[in-house]
């Protein structure tokens, strides 16, 4: 019996000096929120951790690029995320992205770029990664709101919301993203439009398999919601890709079978005050918005132009204008149009983050 | 011979699918169930020390170079068992968890961690047949896996930790229980083991307060020899089980849930040193020789188990022995 209670002293203090944990290192912060701040700007019992942890998911912060012609890896249908800049058209492949979730870049138009993605929502949205004229980078927190991304700040620890469009918790609490126009196509469009873009290429300093999508059938299975979201609307199939553009906090959706009678599609609507341009391609799977009135005031109507990617319209002036919003010939051309913040998300993340939605028809 | 064949194949046709969590560390209920067969009347105690280590990153049965991600499940594990008769004996099998999450990535490392009481199981077992001398002994067990650990520890900050870092499932399990012994004619102090588990996984229905999750059903099946040898005065028995464990997919309101569940082959090489004919030590390790798993798991890279056991003779055996 002796011996018993020796064993099991032993026992015990061999669990015990397992279990204890004075000698980690947090260096990181905490998963989840800055324990400097606890005011949240969403509901903070909204906000879950996904599982694999702060910078589990690890950010791309050093992205290397390859001309398109030397990309691979990439099937025709999948999706990249373009993004013009002063020497070209650089693109990120979702099927990188999807591991990564966040691709912190140097544009050459001085503008540093936090290309933030969530998979689980299928939103990509790029704001400036110089915050209150100081550069940081973003990495990815391990925290969802609404299903969807809530990226970290490196300078300040901050949280913020993706789809909410500004930090959410921390020091730099309340401060709204500042948007980089982005345009979501598929690798084959990419390549008609941009024979001379940059890829963005499997180089990412991490050992991952790009050529596998890692959320098994999430991107279609409409029943398949991984984290729990506040409101759900049932007008429209929860993974169906829709472009949203937010107009002070209010949101216009388009669908794709809006734009499928010709190759290329114009849609002209006001929202909230503003007037609309819409072009996109149900065939080409694009979509992308702008305001219609210039700066000076003048109001342009557009029709479509087809087969001269990546011209997609011809306004009433006769300027020409590409899929970034840009002016290619005419009066106007190097001229571009006021960009109004839109991008591509399954219907139900539009509506967890949106009570009322207004769809265009 | 033909009845030894018999409850072999029964044995291994205990239904074919399923195990517990695999991203996770998981709380090694099934490995460290059933106590040995106990006579009529005794108690038999068991303490466990249990570190389930994850640090191995795969996808499918690629391992990839990232060794930035760890997951550790620290277990304490009481068991207690009664024997009843000859034939029908209870094991109850508590623990405590602590879970923890480590992440070296950027020059940081961001840890997070809960720890508390774990689940527990109860294990009716009946010893369906033995050989004189319990030289070859098949028994069946059931029983319902209960969840008294918390699935819903937070944080600093007040954030709820997923299912996989929680120390309890937060739902009631079945548990499934079949074990072969027989010892070799070859070699009167080695024996063969055969044991198998199924956990047929209930739903915490409040996950995150409104989400159902469940874990994937588990199957594992051990086979392996143990023998018995004298050094110098000591007792003491080696043994070596290859151990195969299947978990489907965990999932969230009926939807299996990425990147869980796959099949795993373990080689469980272990010690036990008896100190008195009651009292043991035992230490083994477990170490994964295949995996095939669903999408990119961080996956066990080993397990460290080390404990002592005890069994409580009888009233009549103690007065024969002292």
């Amino acid at each position: 019996m002796k011996q018993l209670a020796q064993f099991a002293c032993l026992f015990l203090m061999v669990f015990t000096y397992a279990c204890s944990k004075d000698n980690v290192t947090t260096t990181g912060g905490v998963t989840g929120g800055n324990t400097g701040n606890q005011e949240w700007l969403v509901p903070s019992n909204e906000v879950r951790d996904g599982g694999p942890g702060k910078d589990g998911i690890p950010s791309v912060d050093s992205p290397n690029f390859s001309s398109i012609g030397q990309i691979d890896f990439l099937d025709p249908e999948d999706l990249v995320i373009a993004v013009e800049t002063a020497e070209g058209v650089k693109a990120y492949p979702h099927p990188i992205l999807d591991w990564h979730e966040i691709a912190n870049d140097e544009l050459s138009n001085g503008k540093n770029l936090a290309l933030t993605y969530c998979p689980l929502t299928g939103t990509a949205i790029g704001w400036n990664n110089n915050i209150n004229g100081q550069k940081t980078t973003f990495g990815v927190s391990g925290l969802l709101y609404n299903s969807n991304l809530m990226p970290y700040d490196r300078a300040t620890n901050s949280t913020w919301s993706q789809m909410s469009h500004q930090c959410v918790n921390g020091d730099l609490i309340g401060t709204e993203i500042e948007p980089i126009h982005l345009v979501e196509m598929n690798f084959n469009t990419l390549r008609e439009m941009y024979p001379e873009a940059q890829v963005m290429n499997t180089n990412t300093g991490f050992n991952r398999n790009y050529e596998r999508y890692p959320y098994g059938d999430y991107k279609t299975n409409n029943t398949s919601l991984i984290f729990p979201v506040n409101n759900s609307d049932n007008r429209v199939s929860n993974k169906e890709r829709v472009l949203g553009v937010v107009v002070n906090e209010q949101v216009m959706i388009y669908r794709f079978n809006s734009f499928k009678d010709q190759s290329t599609n114009v849609v002209q609507n006001k929202f909230i005050g503003k007037d609309l341009v819409v072009v996109g391609s149900q065939e080409k799977n694009f979509l992308a918005a702008y305001e219609s009135v210039l700066p000076d005031g003048t109001a342009l109507t557009f029709e479509a132009i087809q087969g001269q990617l990546p011209i997609v319209m011809r306004d009433n002036e006769g300027n020409e204008w590409d899929v970034f919003g840009k002016a290619i010939s005419g009066a106007r051309k190097g001229q571009t149009l006021p960009e109004v913040l839109n991008y591509i998300g399954y219907w139900f993340s539009w509506a967890a983050f949106n009570e009322s939605l207004e769809i265009y028809n | 011979m033909k009845k030894l064949i018999l409850l072999f194949l029964l044995l291994l046709l205990t239904p074919l699918v399923y195990s517990q969590t695999c991203c996770s560390g998981g709380v090694p209920l099934s490995s460290n169930l059933g106590l040995p067969v106990g006579e009529a009347k005794t108690f038999q105690l068991a303490m466990t020390y249990d570190l389930n280590v994850l640090e191995t990153l795969k996808t499918g049965s690629q391992r990839l170079a990232d060794d930035s991600r760890s997951r550790k499940t620290h277990s304490g594990i009481f068991e207690v068992g009664y024997s009843f008769t000859d034939k029908f004996s209870i094991d109850g099998f508590f623990s405590f968890v602590r879970q923890e999450r480590a992440i070296n990535q950027f020059g940081n490392t961001n840890f997070s961690a809960t720890d508390g009481i774990g689940d527990a199981v109860l294990l009716f077992k009946y010893k369906v047949w033995a050989t004189e001398g319990n030289k070859s002994v098949f028994q069946l067990g059931i029983g319902p896996k209960i969840p008294l650990g918390a699935a819903d520890k937070t944080n600093e900050i007040g954030l709820t930790y997923n299912a996989d870092l929680q120390p309890g499932s937060g739902a009631w399990d079945g548990v499934l229980f079949t074990q072969f012994s027989h010892v070799l004619g070859i070699r009167p102090s080695m024996s063969f083991l055969a044991t198998s588990t199924y956990g047929i996984k209930g739903k915490n229905k409040n996950y995150f307060e409104v989400q159902t999750y469940q874990f994937g059903n588990e199957f594992q099946l051990s086979l392996g020899l143990s023998d018995r040898m004298l050094v110098g005065k000591s007792i003491i028995d080696p043994a070596v089980l290859i151990q195969f464990r299947n978990q489907a997919p965990d999932q969230i309101d009926a939807v299996d849930l990425p990147s869980t569940g796959g099949n795993w082959i373990f080689v469980n090489p272990s010690l036990t040193y008896w100190l008195t004919p009651d009292i043991s030590f035992n230490v083994g390790i477990s170490l994964p020789v295949f995996s095939a798993i669903t999408g990119t798991q961080v996956t066990p890279t080993y397990r460290f188990t080390t404990g002592v056991f005890y069994r409580i003779p009888s009233k009549q055996k103690q007065l024969i022995n002292f």
